[in-house]
């Protein structure tokens, strides 16, 4: 048998660089590079925070935080795509009215899009909106069932969502929008309704129409029909872009209750109201 | 010593040590062979999926639906993005090979620096196009979608007496905010940042690695790793010597959490000039130093 020829130490001129010398340098300086970068990467991290372009995972207690954090990490771009799976899901069971489904799904869709606050007030709106009427009318509820029971747990429900997800969004008014409607129109609790529409004034997505909703419901608001007068007179005073038939309703109806004089009345007549009041379309309302 | 058997001709040009000309031409013959393996025909189910959200209506506010196709276009984006950016590159020099182009063009005065920024930039400049292509796609479905919805909710708003025009045209404004902008320009740039660094951490791989598969798996494990050790370093914060195993360990790979910033310019926030070039420069920093690697890994490889 030939022995092995030698392997030559150096090879066309050029000394040999076996393959692990040379991973090891590449490691080697792959690990000087990190290390040198963390002088960068950390202040970078810390102002894109700062600027808003770095998602700032919103969960209040450490083990939800850390699992957001972990399917941000994880899944990163593909969040959007399987939140729609998630969230088609959610509408597949509210179809067979799964309540419980519904909300296990939405619950996914959370964990995949935290940022997404949409997603908190469909989840609360499905549970005391619908949850509540399915328990109210529906013919498939078991017999055994105790329904007004049913309707209370899952309107609380809906409020539980939002008041969990309100700190979480602080600046942003439509989660206490929400809240105050479901106060309004299915705890109906005009007090607590009108305080939450005016903890909504100002903040991120809140319209003109809240500030009016604050008075309407305070108007409703026993012992504080003079503080909703005082309120709604000045939205009045303001202008005719105020001069709405809900207002003037209100407004006509407080200075009655309150017997404003005659002469300190408006002059409008009373306006032909539609059925409901407060109803703003495109807001979701079974 | 023995003459050569031919002499340098004295009138020949010498050849320039490094030519941004042939890398151009090794890029353009990188991008016709990726485009030979049919690789745009992701931009059919990019088309699909695009259009199939824009009428999917999943109880959507019409801002929602206008953040879920944004979304899910830039989700497919980023997909896209990074996952060709690992499969191509781990495939154009064993192809190169097997097809033994590499010997022809190596046995020219090309050095191999010119050779791998010519793989780079080729796989780079298919991105480019594609995501050009997915960003355009968007675009037009985006504002199609915008003023389809604009016009409905103008008309279900004006029914109602009890709504002043103020508040229609905030709602209105509220629903044009969601369309196209061009702050997602930016995002897709971000995209194709975060694309050019795993594309260059893949040269780097497949200058090293005895197949495209075994390139694959390691350049998708960098890419997930590269996401994750920044929240597993802060989860075993407290672990005392796991967590500096961790870290240590951690300062090989990249963290490519900072490129989440488009992530947050797709949802609306905006990224000033001087933001994004403090990321580009980052990114550039990594292609950097990747490609050295793989240059030096690269130089004297025998085939």
């Amino acid at each position: 048998m030939d022995p092995q020829p030698d392997i030559p130490a150096e090879y066309h001129g050029r000394p040999r660089r076996p393959l692990v010398r040379k991973t090891l340098v590449i490691l080697l300086v792959l690990w000087t590079f990190g290390a040198v970068r963390g002088a960068w990467e950390t202040p970078l991290i810390a102002r894109l925070r700062g600027a808003d372009l770095l998602q700032a995972v919103p969960a209040q207690e450490t083990e939800t935080k850390l699992g957001r954090n972990a399917v941000l990490a994880i899944l990163g771009g593909m969040r959007p795509l399987m939140a729609v799976y998630a969230k088609l899901s959610a509408v597949d069971k509210w179809e067979i009215a799964d309540w419980d489904e519904v909300e296990k799904w939405y619950g996914i869709t959370i964990l995949l899009q935290p940022e997404d606050y949409q997603h908190r007030i469909d989840l609360a709106w499905h549970c005391a909106y619908n949850a509540r009427a399915y328990y109210e009318t529906s013919q498939h509820v078991p017999s055994g069932v105790d329904r007004a029971r049913e309707m209370e747990v899952w309107t609380d429900k809906g409020l539980a969502y939002l008041d969990a997800a309100i700190p979480e969004f602080p600046d942003r008014g439509e989660l206490l929008q929400e809240k105050a409607q479901i106060l309004e129109r299915k705890k109906h609790d005009p007090c607590a309704a009108a305080q939450t529409y005016r903890l909504a004034l100002g903040k991120k997505g809140v319209l003109g129409y809240v500030e009016r909703f604050v008075g309407y419901q305070l108007a409703q608001c026993p012992g504080k029909e003079q503080e909703a007068y005082t309120y709604l007179k000045r939205l009045y005073d303001e202008g005719e872009k105020n001069h709405l038939p809900t207002l003037i309703h209100e407004v006509k109806r407080l200075e009655r209750k309150l017997q404003i004089p005659l002469l300190l009345r408006i002059p409008d007549p009373e306006p032909d109201l539609p059925g409901t009041r407060n109803t703003v379309p495109g807001l979701k309302v079974p | 010593m023995s003459a050569p058997n031919h002499a340098p001709m004295p009138d020949r040009p010498v050849p320039p040590i490094f030519s941004p000309g042939r890398i151009w031409t090794l890029a353009a013959a990188t991008f016709t062979q990726l485009v030979r393996m049919r690789t745009f025909y992701f931009l059919l189910f990019f088309a699909v999926l695009v259009f199939g959200m824009s009428n999917v209506n999943l109880l959507y506010t019409a801002e929602q639906q206008l953040s879920t196709i944004r979304g899910t276009s830039f989700g497919a984006m980023w997909l896209f993005a990074w996952l060709f950016a690992v499969t191509a590159t781990a495939v154009v020099i064993p192809r190169d090979i097997e097809d033994r182009t590499l010997y022809t063009i190596l046995s020219k005065p090309v050095p191999r620096v010119e050779y791998l920024l010519g793989k780079f930039f080729g796989v780079l400049l298919v991105i480019t196009v594609a995501l050009g292509a997915m960003l355009l796609l968007s675009g037009v479905v985006l504002e199609f979608r915008k003023a389809g919805l604009i016009a409905e909710t103008r008309i279900y708003l004006e029914q109602s007496p009890d709504i002043t025009p103020a508040d229609i045209q905030g709602q209105l404004d509220a629903i044009s905010n969601e369309g196209f902008h061009p702050r997602l320009f930016t995002a897709a740039w971000i995209i194709l940042l975060q694309a050019a660094v795993m594309a260059a951490a893949t040269i780097l791989v497949s200058t090293f690695a005895s197949s495209s598969l075994f390139t694959i798996i390691v350049g998708i494990a960098f890419f997930l790793i590269g996401h994750g050790h920044r929240i597993a370093v802060d989860y075993w914060s407290e672990g005392g010597a796991t967590n500096n195993w961790l870290a240590w360990a951690a300062k090989v790979v990249p963290d490519f959490h900072i490129f989440n910033v488009h992530e947050k310019i797709v949802a609306g926030s905006t990224a000033a000039p001087f933001v994004m070039a403090e990321i580009t420069a980052y990114a550039g920093v990594y292609c950097v130093v990747y490609l050295l690697l793989g240059w030096y890994m690269f130089s004297d490889k025998e085939f």
